[in-house]
This record gives C-alpha cells, structure tokens and sequence, in this order.
C-alpha cells in the first residue's frame, strides 16, 4: 500500500511508464539547478586554480619573484625520493585517521539516528557545538587534558597509577589523538544525515528472517549507508591528507607532511612556482580519483535503477 | 521507531560525547581561575573593543557563508540527483576540489585573483572565499542523503496533481531538511574557525577572530582568550539548551 | 513563499555585510589631506603583530593626531610578505622583520620615506643610527630589537648554564629540549655551536651543522612554533627562545625560567617600522614612526612589553628594567650575536637541510 493506493496492475504499468519518461527526459539533460554554483566554481575556483597552473609553470626569482620564464623543472622535482616520502607520511596520517573516525563515529551516529526526533536535534547541534571554538584554542585545551602536566596525568599520578607522567604530546601517540579528536564530527554528520533515513523496519524484518546481528550489521545496515561512510570518509581523508596543524602542534613539529611543505615552499622557501607544482599535482591526482570513482559509481547507479 | 533503550550505545555515546568535551570542560575551568575574581578575564576581554569586533565579523561573514552556501549547495544537489548528463562527471569532480587544495594555495590564488579584478578586500571577499569551499561540504552531505531517497514519493504527489513547487516545499524539503540543516551547521563551523584562507583575502579592519587569536598565538593563549572561547561555548550551549526546550511540545 | 523568505533574507544579509565593508572604509582619506580643515578622524591602518603596541601609547597618538588607529594582525612575516606580494593594499604602516626589508624593497612593496628632518633620530641608539640594512633610513624605522638565546628552566636544572652545548650535547636532558620551529633560526644555532658565522655560506659548514641537527633530533622534544606556551608550562629543561619572550613570561606565568645570551653567540633581530606602496595615509604613518622615537613613549612601550628599546634610556627612567639582562644585555655579550642576511642562495641551501631534516 502507498499513500492509500491499491498497488494494481495498472497502477504498477503507469509509474513503470512515468519513471521510463522521467528517466530519458533527464537523461542528458542539463539540469538548471546546478547552475548557480556551476558558475560560482567557475569564476572562484577555476580560474584561481588556472593562476596556480600557470604559475607552476614559471620559474622562482629572486627574494621570492615570479620570473615569467616557461619551465618544467618544477614538476620534476615533485618526484623527488624525499617529496615522495612526504606524501606518504601523509596518506599514512589520513588512512589512520579515517579508519579510527570511522570506527568511533558510526555507532554514535546509529545511536543518534535511532534517537526521537527531539533528541536527534540536540545531538547534532552537542557534536558541532565544540567546533565553534577556535581550533588554535582547542588544541591546546586538549593539549591541557593530555600534556605532561596535565589534568589526566595529574589524576592518574594522584591515583598511584602511575610513577612517571605519560608522553602523549610531542609524538606521535598526541598527533593521533589530535587528529581524530578534530576530525570525528566531519565523520559523524555525514553518517548521521545517511543513517537517519534509514528504514530501521527493514532491520527488524531480517531478524523476523532469522538473521542475527552480526549478520543484519553486513548485509543491510552497511551497504545502505554507503553513501554516508563514502561522504564521511571523502571529508575525513581528504583534509586530512593536507593537515599540519595538529601535527605541528601535538607532535612537536618533527615531521613533515606535505601540507607543511606546500605552506612552507610558498612562504620561508618563496617559492611559488614549485609550490604551485605541487599543488597542482595534488589537485590533478586528487581529479584523476575521483574522476575513476566517480565514473564507476555513475554507472553503478544506473544499473541499479535498470536504466 | 522501536522505542527499546540500547544501554551499550547510550553508555559508549555519553563516554565519547564526555571526551569530547573534556578539554573544553578544562578550557572552562581555566578561564575562571587566576584572577581577582571569577569574572576577572571575561571583564578584561570584553573590553577590548578589537576582540569584538573580530568576534562580529567571524559571525557575519559566518552567516552570509552559510545563506550563500546552503542555497548554492541545495540546489547543485538537487540537480546532480537526476541521473547522468554531460559533464555531470566533470562537475562533481570539481566540487570535491575544494577539499583537496590546501588553504594557502586556494588563499592566495584568490588573492591575486581578486586584486586583479579589483575586487575591495573587507568582510564580502572573505565571504566569497568562504562559500567557495564550502559549498562542497554541503552539496555532497545533502547528496548523501538524496542518493538513496525514494522517488516513489515524488512521484506519487505528482501523480496527485502537484506541481513542482509543491512537490518540492512538500515533499522533497521536509524529507531533506535534517540534511540541510546539517549541511548548514558545517558550513559555519568551516567558516567561522577558518585562518588561512581567510587571512589572505580579508580587507583592512577585518580581522576575524581567528586571525586575531592566530597573531596572540606568539604570546601564548592569553587568559583573554580562553574567556573569549568559553564565551562562545556557553553562549551556543545556552541557545542549543533553549532551542531544545522550546521544541519540546512539537 | 519560504523561497522569497530565504532569498530576501540572503539579499539582506549581503547589503548588510557590503555596507559593514563601506563603513570601514568611509573614513579613509584617498588622498592625502593635512588635518587642518577636516573635522573627522583620520585613520591609521596597522598591520603587525598582536600585543606589540602598548595600548597607552596608541591613545596618546590618537589624541595628539586627531586620528582613529585600527589594527590589523599577522602572524608570521612571511605570511606579511606574501599577502602584500599578492597584491593586499589599503595598510599604512607595517612592523616587518629587519631580514625582510631587502625582499621588500626588490619586489617593490615599500615607500622610499624621502628625507626625514626629525630631531627624534638622535634618541637612537648608535647601534640603530646606521643599521646595516637600511643605514639611511631611506625606507624604515627601527621599532625593537630582541635576541635568540636559551631559556632555561630553574626547575629541572640547577647548574650554570652558558653555552649551546646545553641544547645540542646534554644527551641527559633527553625528551626535554626544545627548539624554535624556523630554519635559518635553528641551522643558525648549530652554526654558532661549530663556531661558524650564522649567516655561514660554505656547504661543508652546513653539511656539518645538519649533521648535528641530525644528532640532536635524538634529544629532542619538539621544535616549537610558539615558545611561550612551552615556557609557561615548564614541560621543559631548556630550550632556544626570543628574549622578549622569556621575559613576559617569567613576569606573567612561570618565573622559574631564566634567559642565557650563550657565549658562542646568536641572533640579535631588529624588528622595523616601513609603509606599504601606494599606503592611503602616508603622513599619518610617517607621524607614527615619529612618534615612536619619542624618549617618554619608548620607556612606556619596554615598561609595558618588555622588549627591548631601540632608543637611548636613561635607567633612572627604566628603574629595575635596566638591570634585566635579557632586554639591555652588554656590549661583550652582544658581541658574537649576528643578524641575519637575506642571501637567497643559502637560505634555500638551509630550508632544503630543513626539510630533510624533518623527513627522517
């Protein structure tokens, strides 16, 4: 039964027709609404983005000058075994840090997803509210919590627990914690807003099948919140990918990762056309992904719905 | 909804929203201590007429982001939704953009950009920067929510007769509004704590308060500060706190 | 009807936000005008570092000018390099670091002053009359000065302390060294230590400072890219900071710290006053930088910020001040102390050491 309406037979033959006529209408058609922000990237990201491709094509002058000289010398550095080094430190970071969002982030966002409605808005405005203090101030807040001289070493001392205080600023153990601390809501909002649509019935009707958990978690619960683990590990890893800030903060700045070296190519080095070939190389490898992903997932979609 | 308590999420939930909130407990805590009074950095930060003013234009340009965003992002969503076009590939390829380039770069080609098409630096530059990488973040949080959405009941409204209008207000927008609301929501928080970004593209006396917060960094995190951020948490806290009772009828 | 709601409040918020821009540009002069006939405030747009101007001061000028002075904030001096490179105008007066002036003035970005007839010169001191990268004072003013030495923490070390053997061959002091997260700062230490120059040019000189940086690594804590927040915490045995720095925070947070000019030699920095190209109150800014040579500002600036005054005082108007060493260190103990020089070559050479450094 839909909306009152007996699923009839010729019911059923007119919305397969509609959805066909739908379906090859839009198929290939333009659809205006994009429009708007079509235009907006166009004129605030393209074209900046075009800067920086013509500039890693020039070569560094002096006190950090743009000569206007063609030059490919900037990208060949970007494969240079200590660049290289660099990138993979930071895919290292990212991956970390979005398997652990992952884990921690999806049962709060079932948890808030099977919440009443009332409940649901208070959650997520709790999740975000903390990120409207400053990072900078946030940080270091957590660097109060977990320094050496702070307030769970204290406890923990105090206790007897411990005879020495435990180093988890200025390593690596700091920059984890860190990372993921600042990263969790970018991971919970998506899993939420895809979790909250959800048809909780269809859970309950595999275990009237005789499904048990673990089972009902792989097979329905997981694959229809796809689109929210895919969208909340797009904003996870991906920014974190460029972070430095935590790194630098809560790590004791001993590492470079390639968001520390693009930053300090363009300001200490001067040099804007090999950060500018850095950049684009990000960027165009970055495109290169998605395009692949993107493709494929389009095309998935459409076997789906049996265009 | 079945309504059948979940003790182990509610105790993991209450564990990791306690952790979250932890070092802003602390946070809290520090900016009543070491003065005269318990009041004594709030008096202090207050009246530096800079602080607020900072604190003004970070919600400004925080607002005109998110309306900005929110519209731009909703609607690109909604296109993407129909199925495959021309260049729908290359589309959505360029909305994750944002997400990958990192600040500086994004920062100051804007720059050079916005100087070239002698466009005045002040609040509106940062909030075209803003909206920028934001409208990302809400085009694709409001797409995953509308990939797995059931046309049937779209297409059961139109087939009662209702035009597209209708069936967007009354159908689509409700069905929608946790994700844009969500959407919303993120596109102030990326605004409102941005730094690089914002530092290369805003104007003369647009200092917003992480820019302000930033440059004090030298110094250590002033007492000052602390207040100010505690400020803010309380403040939203409260409203959050209101806004939750006010529903609580509906 | 939410739609035109939504729109309309959109439209609002965006002729808000556009005439919040105009005001803040209303006030400024486009042309050069002297204070005789207008009745408005004019304004002074600052951009420097926070907390570096004392706040009596700005409202000592404001009333003797009749002018409004707003502030705008950096960070970092490259992050000030390379907005006004990119093309950021509409600032009057910059606080740059002296080793920037030379970019400055190759990429065009500063106001030559023209000749400066104020008596005030005198009052700098002879270090200042003739600085070695601007000895004319064609584009800049001195504003302050401060070194890079050693903090050391009174808490955790009880012994004398002289040397950047304390910070690169104390292998006891493991997990408790920090360093500052710059470069040429951090190379240049370790030059010092060898017994190069900090500006040394000769790649085996270098080769063998990263070596020692390389060592030191094992040590180390972090390098910090605030030292305050380490001082303050005491979570250290030593570590390399800005005098001024040391001095603010052993008079507001942690005095158990202590500051050490080593014996090898440093840093000595001169931070500087300079105006923008095409500045739209050019003397305005000029009155400003005048201002700042003032006797009786000077002593209220060090006795607000504790950094150290590029002007002659008296110490009977500085008081105790005079006696703290790390703001009015000696003549013998300045005098291994090195500013550094903008040779491009070699500070390429030194942030390639860098990066490698933190590659490992």
């Amino acid at each position: 039964m839909l909306f009152g309406m007996p699923a009839t037979a010729s019911w059923l033959q007119r919305r397969n027709d509609m959805e066909k006529a739908l379906i090859s209408l839009s198929h290939k058609k333009f659809p205006r609404s994009i429009l708007p922000s079509l235009v907006w990237f166009v004129f605030f990201l393209v074209v900046p983005l075009g800067i920086v491709l013509i500039y890693s094509f020039l070569q560094k002058g002096n006190y950090g000058r743009i000569e206007y000289v063609f030059n490919l010398g900037n990208y060949g550095r970007v494969f240079e075994p200590i660049y290289l080094k660099i990138v993979g430190r930071s895919l290292g970071l990212a991956l970390y840090t979005t398997l652990l969002c992952l884990l921690l982030a999806y049962p709060l966002a079932y948890y808030m997803a099977r919440s009443s409605k009332k409940m649901k808005r208070l959650l997520l405005a709790l999740v975000i509210v903390p990120f409207w203090t400053n990072f900078v101030i946030r940080v270091y807040a957590l660097k109060l919590a977990i320094g050496e001289t702070g307030l769970i070493n204290r406890i923990l001392l105090e206790l007897n627990l411990i005879s020495s205080a435990l180093q988890m600023t200025d390593n690596q153990i700091g920059v984890g914690i860190g990372m993921v601390y600042n990263y969790l809501p970018f991971m919970v909002l998506p899993l939420f807003v895809s979790l909250e649509k959800f048809d909780f019935t269809l859970m309950d009707a595999a275990y009237d099948l005789g499904a048990n958990r673990l089972q009902v978690a792989l097979k329905v619960l997981f694959p229809l919140s796809l689109p929210g683990i895919v969208t909340g590990s797009l904003f996870v890893f991906v920014p974190a990918f460029g972070e430095f800030v935590i790194p630098d903060l809560l790590g004791g700045s001993q590492a470079m990762y390639i968001g520390n070296l693009i930053t300090e190519t363009f300001l200490k080095s001067r040099d804007w056309p090999f950060g500018s070939a850095l950049s684009a190389f990000l960027v165009l490898f970055a495109m290169g992904a998605f395009v692949v992903v993107l493709s494929k997932s389009v095309r998935e979609e459409e076997r789906a719905h049996g265009f | 909804m079945a309504s059948k308590k979940r003790p182990l999420l509610l105790v993991y939930s209450v564990l990791l929203f306690s952790l979250l909130y932890l070092p802003l407990a602390i946070l809290s805590v520090t900016s009543f201590q070491g003065g005269p009074t318990y009041w004594h950095w709030y008096e202090r930060a207050f009246s530096q007429p800079e602080l607020l003013i900072s604190l003004r234009n970070s919600l400004l340009i925080g607002l005109g982001t998110t309306l900005l965003s929110t519209t731009l992002g909703t609607l690109a969503a909604l296109g993407l939704r129909r199925g495959n076009f021309t260049g729908r590939v290359a589309f959505e390829s360029l909305l994750n953009l944002p997400l990958v380039l990192p600040e500086i770069v994004m920062g100051l080609s804007m720059l050079v950009w916005f100087v070239f098409l002698n466009i005045t630096l002040g609040l509106f530059s940062v909030v075209l920067a803003h909206t920028t990488f934001t409208v990302s973040y809400v085009t694709l949080i409001i797409l995953a929510r509308l990939k797995g959405m059931d046309p049937l009941l779209e297409e059961a409204a139109a087939d009662l007769g209702a035009n597209r209008w209708r069936i967007f207000w009354k159908v689509t927008f409700p069905l929608l509004l946790p994700a844009i609301v969500s959407g919303a929501l993120l596109s102030f928080t990326l605004s409102f704590d941005d730094f690089l970004l914002t530092f290369f593209t805003a104007g003369v006396g647009s200092d917003t308060l992480p820019l302000r917060i930033y440059s004090m960094m030298r110094f250590g995190i002033s007492p000052e500060m602390n207040a100010i951020s505690a400020s803010v948490l309380f403040l939203t806290l409260a409203a959050v706190a209101i806004l939750f009772r006010l529903r609580r009828d509906s | 009807m939410r739609f035109q709601l939504l729109f309309g409040l959109a439209a609002c918020l965006l002729t808000l936000l556009s005439s919040c821009t105009k005001k803040e540009q209303s006030p400024s002069p486009t042309s050069d005008e002297p204070a005789v006939s207008s009745t408005a405030p004019r304004v002074l747009n600052i951009y420097s570092w926070s907390n570096y101007i004392a706040p009596q001061v700005i409202a000592q000028f404001e009333k003797a000018t009749n002018s409004k002075v707003v502030f705008n904030y950096f960070s970092s001096n490259e992050e000030l390099l390379a907005k006004l490179q990119a093309g950021a105008r509409g600032y009057d007066l910059i606080v740059p670091s002296g080793y920037l002036i030379k970019a400055l003035r190759e990429l065009d970005l500063i106001e030559p002053l023209g000749s400066l007839d104020w008596p005030e010169l005198k009052n700098l001191a002879r270090r200042f009359q003739k600085p070695v990268f601007d000895p004319k004072h064609e584009y800049t003013i001195p504003y302050s000065w401060g070194t890079t030495g050693i903090a050391v923490n009174r808490a955790r070390i009880k012994d004398k302390v002289d040397s950047w053997a304390w910070v690169f061959d104390h292998p006891e002091l493991k997990g408790q060294v920090t360093m500052l997260d710059d470069a040429p700062t951090v190379v240049g230490a370790a030059l010092k230590y060898l017994g190069y120059s900090y500006n040394e040019e000769r790649v085996e000189a270098l080769a063998k400072a990263k070596a020692l940086l390389i060592r030191q690594k094992k040590i180390l804590k972090a390098y910090t890219p605030e030292s305050q927040p380490v001082l303050a915490s005491g979570e250290f045995a030593i570590a390399q900071a800005y005098s001024g720095d040391v001095l603010q925070v052993k008079n507001r947070n942690n005095p158990n710290i202590e500051y050490v000019l080593p014996k090898e030699g440093g840093e000595v920095f001169v931070d500087l006053l300079a105006i923008p190209k095409g500045a739209p109150s050019i003397s305005l800014a000029k009155e400003f930088m005048r201002f700042t040579l003032r006797q009786d500002i000077a002593v209220s600036q060090v006795q607000h910020l504790f950094f150290s005054p590029v002007l002659n005082l008296k110490d009977a108007e500085l008081g105790a001040l005079s006696k703290e060493r790390s703001v009015f260190p000696t003549e013998g103990q300045l005098s291994k102390f090195e500013m550094i020089t903008d040779n491009p070559k070699r500070l390429e050479a030194v942030q390639q050491i860098w990066t490698e450094l933190k590659s490992m």
